[in-house]
């Protein structure tokens, strides 16, 4: 247990330092101010153009309540400030008791090899967060929504993924990927994505659950307010869980900032230290 | 699936075809005439397929937005070649005769006798700007109010922002070294997007052949959208370290309808870092 405290901690260093001087206050354009100047987060919605809420706006999932984060990393969360990451990051199945876990036996066992073995996460090889795990992270994403297509840009690692909403259906058997193939419609106010065609190789929290090919993912977007998001995240997969699960994560709208560079490859020192099979 | 065969594959080819003609050509040479030949394992194919527009395409007119501006964006994707060599014809609209500095030369030498090992983009890092424009993945230009955003399919999965809204670059003191740089945009008439990026960390080669940047590159780029089909693309490199005046280079990158980004992540098969027997490039 101590291993996998180590392993997260490590892991959070590895996120990128918030400590550049780059646009970092440079007013964001078209966002509702109250008369001091200030982002006024509590405005309403913003709609597109076919009125269904615009998701538009640089996002970052709450930090979890510092008791449960303290749980897992002790000491942690004394003086980090913001970049603490949401619970779900540390652990999907966060949510539950040891005894009421979904996780499957066999995979259970899995884990408590993941634990102890630092090198076999794909972060250290700098290799993809994949989904869910890149969208709770302590970092920016940005969403741009467009006709057809809704993009989620990630300040980890400057990757991306698309969101087709042009009616288009999932596809049959897609080529395995880290993020998966995505398509999206809105169910009244709320953006629904379903994702399938994921590999099997990332890993859905710092902790080490995986996941299998079958992984299907739904999202639910659902914009309260100007500064306020809902993500429903619902994991199904038979071959890691005995059943379906969701979590539920809070977005919070980054006023007056943007995205920064981070190419995790930049500056891996570790790979070569590691024993390769 | 065919263009999952077509750019996975003969882009593997091509791979392998640089390895095998830099090794063939540098044993003789440390000059940089025709080092690669292509055509030798079938990647010509690729080449001349993505060097002409698809089809009875350019007959159709450049698309705009509602300002009048032009659209880059439609159903499809921009699909460069692999432009090897910024300078030579066989790539670009025409040879440039490189106005190198005597230290742009050394290192541009040093790179051509060393089989081009320490290239950042063969441990995966970005290739940086320009150079995504030449790197064989295909690309998405996503106008917004305040930005463009290009999504690269290639080198790796990323994406890059270019500012739209006015605001000056940041002051030189303050400026964090980047592989992509500060891009910020402004329109020349209705036609032309023109991109000015500063603030480069001087990690980056223009090109596979190691033209040299250093962290005082500046660049300007060009883009325009003669017809539907065709992204005519000019960029002018200004690095005092490396060239004693600035020189631009040209070439077209054609639209290939339907065809959608797919996802590339180097880092996934990388198998050289440990053989070459370093974890950083120089």
């Amino acid at each position: 247990m101590r291993n996998q405290n180590i392993w997260i901690l490590i892991t959070l260093l590895a996120a990128p330092a918030f400590v550049h001087a780059q646009w970092l206050n440079y007013p964001t354009p078209g966002i509702p101010r109250t008369p001091d100047g200030k982002p006024n987060l509590s405005a309403k919605t913003p709609r597109a153009a076919d009125g269904k809420p615009d998701l538009s706006g640089l996002w970052q999932t709450e930090p979890g309540p510092p008791e449960i984060i303290e749980r897992y990393i002790p000491g942690s969360t004394n003086g980090s400030g913001d970049a603490m990451p949401s619970q779900y990051f540390l652990n999907i199945l966060s949510d539950f008791k040891p005894e009421e876990s979904p996780l499957r036996p066999d995979v259970a066992a899995l884990l408590q090899q993941h634990g102890p073995t630092y090198n076999v996460s794909p972060l250290w090889h700098c290799l993809p967060e994949g989904m869910p795990l890149v969208e709770m992270s302590p970092a920016p994403y940005k969403i741009i929504q467009k006709p057809g297509m809704t993009a989620m840009l990630y300040e980890r690692d400057t990757t991306f993924r698309q969101v087709y909403t042009d009616g288009r259906k999932l596809p049959v058997d897609p080529q395995p990927t880290w993020l998966g193939y995505s398509v999206g419609k809105w169910d009244g106010d709320t953006l629904v994505v379903e994702t399938l065609g994921f590999n099997d190789r990332s890993w859905l929290d710092a902790r080490g659950h995986t996941h299998s090919e079958a992984m299907r993912l739904t999202e639910r977007f659902r914009r309260l307010d100007f500064g306020h998001m809902e993500v429903q995240m619902t994991i199904d997969d038979p071959k890691t869980f005995t059943r379906p699960f969701s979590i539920k994560l809070k977005q919070l709208l980054q006023p007056d900032t943007d995205l920064l560079e981070d190419f995790c490859a930049e500056n891996e020192k570790d790979l070569i230290h590691y024993e390769h099979k | 699936m065919e263009r999952i065969t077509s750019l996975v594959v003969v882009a593997a080819q091509i791979t392998a075809a640089v390895a095998v003609s830099v090794s063939s050509a540098l044993a003789q040479t440390a000059q940089p005439a025709e080092p690669y030949d292509l055509d030798e394992l079938g990647a010509a194919k690729y080449r001349d397929a993505l060097a002409h527009p698809v089809s009875g395409g350019s007959a159709r007119p450049t698309p705009r937005l509602p300002d009048g501006k032009v659209d880059f964006g439609g159903k499809g994707v921009w699909a460069p070649l692999w432009v090897l060599d910024w300078a030579d014809k066989k790539w670009v609209d025409k040879a440039i005769d490189v106005p190198f500095t005597p230290w742009g030369r050394a290192t541009f030498n040093e790179r051509r006798a060393s089989l081009a090992k320490d290239d950042p983009e063969g441990y995966c890092l970005p290739p940086g700007v320009p150079r995504y424009t030449g790197t064989p993945h295909p690309f998405q230009m996503i106008q917004l109010p305040d930005r463009v955003v290009i999504l690269y399919e290639g080198g790796s999965h990323t994406y890059r922002t270019i500012f739209m809204d006015g605001r000056k670059h940041t002051h030189e003191d303050q400026l964090n070294p980047t592989w992509l740089g500060e891009s910020i945009g402004h329109w020349e008439g209705n036609d032309t997007l023109v991109v000015d990026t500063i603030g480069f960390n001087g990690r980056t080669w223009l090109d596979n052949v190691g033209h040299p940047a250093t962290e005082k590159l500046h660049v300007i780029e060009r883009y325009r959208r003669p017809d539907f089909n065709t992204l005519s693309y000019e960029v002018t490199i200004e690095d005092p370290v490396a060239y004693t005046r600035p020189w631009t280079t040209s070439f077209r990158i054609y639209f290939r309808p339907g065809w959608e980004l797919l996802e590339y992540v180097c880092l996934e098969n990388n198998k050289d870092l440990l053989h070459l027997n370093t974890a950083e490039p120089k």
